[in-house]
């Protein structure tokens, strides 16, 4: 990877960063646990959306 | 050295929760792309979208374009996820265990605490994001 493209990423990351921050994303003020257990439902519900039909 | 990231990495590294390891790895992945690189599997992206803002999520498809590989979950083999489920795994875990094996991946790197830890004969390295800079971080491959 490039340097260009490691500065780009980073600028990037860094502006992810500030939207999240400034749309008060749900997550932002979740803590580690928290957001873990919001993710491990979003997958399950995913999973059932996606895969469930085919089993 | 080929690593899985799962969603939880991506999304602490944005800034979710208070988790500076997962932000400390993923800026430090951005400069060692030559000597690790990431897969993911469709699903992760999904759980990323489902779990940000449209604004935000264009951005992130911008970073996970410029330093991961995306596959289609379709792709992976059925019975690879069987096998993950019969150790005890959810099949939407069973599935991540089962894309890693699929690609070959040495190490997932994700902050959930149960994933078949206790398996001898997985393979590959379960670790969360500290463990694997602890590892890492000092010893450049």
């Amino acid at each position: 990877m490039s340097d260009k493209t490691t500065k780009e990423l980073r600028h990037r990351l860094t502006h992810i960063r500030e939207l999240m921050a400034k749309q008060r994303s749900p997550l932002s003020s979740m803590t580690k646990e928290q957001v873990i257990e919001a993710i491990r439902k979003t997958r399950e519900e995913l999973w059932e959306a996606k895969f469930a039909p085919r089993t | 050295m080929l690593l899985v990231l799962d969603s939880n990495e991506y999304l602490f590294a944005f800034g979710a929760a208070k988790q500076p390891a997962s932000v400390q790895l993923v800026e430090w992945l951005t400069t060692h792309h030559q000597t690790h690189q990431i897969r993911i599997p469709r699903l992760i992206v999904e759980e990323i979208r489902r779990n940000v803002s449209a604004e935000v999520f264009r951005e992130v498809l911008e970073v996970i374009q410029l330093f991961t590989t995306t596959d289609e979950d379709i792709l992976v083999p059925f019975e690879f996820g069987v096998k993950y489920e019969r150790h005890g795994l959810k099949p939407a875990d069973a599935f991540i265990a089962a894309y890693t094996e699929w690609v070959g991946a040495h190490v997932l790197i994700r902050e959930h605490r149960h994933f078949l830890t206790r398996q001898v004969d997985l393979p590959f390295q379960v670790v969360r994001a500290q463990n694997f800079l602890d590892h890492h971080m000092l010893r450049p491959r």
